[in-house]
């Protein structure tokens, strides 16, 4: 069963597993409190997840509303398959990929979005942070090789959770991280300002 | 000192909390969009129908002006083309 990284790990987190479970099959069903609950529970890691996608705390503001109004809408349509997690990491990743491409005139700005949130949250980098550097190199990966990694080594989910996500084998996963390493490993190594 | 190249370095970086004010924002959207979702997909009890809903309305008056209409047999040919097809059949001369 999948466990969110951000949670408690152990039987706690099967329980509330669970819950979630219960709590969407009931919203499914119209139960306005369960709802409530299912989304004041999920907010800060639907923001978390989008955070880490896009880079910008206002930008994930953004996203987490889309996603909690999608889970509105969604929600009676879900038959508990494949556990609520996946399906919420799915739902957030879709909405920062819809939002990405309505904003593709702007590319340019992913790295820069990594870099400001970076300053954001943690205050004035050193100017060689090397998590600074990789989550900056990272954001401008080719998305199935930034989900996987960042679901694989962000998040914390395993290959097969993660191959749930993104709707493709634990093969296609694996491939992925190994060349999203290559390449990560190659951009590392480049001084930067030298990155292609 | 820290691999430049140590993903797990992912796993550390922390997301800065959401605003409240974005969230209880979110959560009033969400729930009311809830709520809308609810009451569109609630079945209508008692077929009663709105006041304003007139296509059941005329066509009912339709049928009910079948009804009274002329009980000749081109009036109900047009309606029952295999009824018309069998009186046809009965005036043909036998082959």
């Amino acid at each position: 069963m999948m466990t969110m990284q951000a949670e408690a790990s152990g039987p706690e987190t099967a329980i509330r597993e669970d819950s979630d479970h219960a709590l969407a099959l009931a919203a499914g069903r119209g139960d306005r409190d369960a709802f409530a609950a299912l989304i004041e529970r999920h907010y800060d890691t639907i923001h978390r997840i989008a955070w880490r996608w896009c880079g910008d705390a206002s930008e994930a503001d953004d996203i987490a509303q889309d996603v909690s109004i999608k889970l509105a809408r969604a929600v009676g349509g879900w038959r508990g398959e494949g556990g609520f997690s996946t399906w919420l990491y799915r739902i957030v990743l879709n909405a920062v990929r819809d939002r990405q491409r309505a904003q593709a005139a702007e590319k340019r700005r992913v790295e820069a979005f990594a870099v400001q949130a970076l300053v954001e949250a943690q205050g004035a980098p050193e100017a060689d942070d090397p998590a600074q550097r990789l989550w900056a190199a990272v954001a401008t990966l080719p998305d199935r090789q930034r989900d996987a990694v960042l679901l694989v080594h962000g998040e914390g989910l395993n290959h097969g959770e993660a191959a749930d996500v993104m709707g493709v084998s634990e093969g296609t996963v694996s491939f992925h991280i190994h060349e999203a390493k290559k390449k990560l490993k190659r951009m590392m190594q480049t001084p930067e300002g030298e990155q292609s | 000192m820290t691999d430049p190249f140590d993903l797990e370095q992912l796993k550390t970086m922390k997301a800065p909390a959401p605003s409240r004010e974005a969230k209880d924002s979110a959560m009033r959207a969400a729930v009311d969009e809830f709520d809308q979702q609810k009451s569109k997909s609630r079945p209508r009890i008692g077929g009663r129908r709105p006041s304003h809903d007139h296509s059941q309305t005329v066509m009912e008056h339709d049928n009910d002006s079948n009804d009274e209409g002329p009980a000749d047999d081109r009036h109900r040919d047009r309606h029952h083309p295999g009824g018309a097809a069998r009186r046809l059949s009965r005036l043909q001369p036998d082959q």
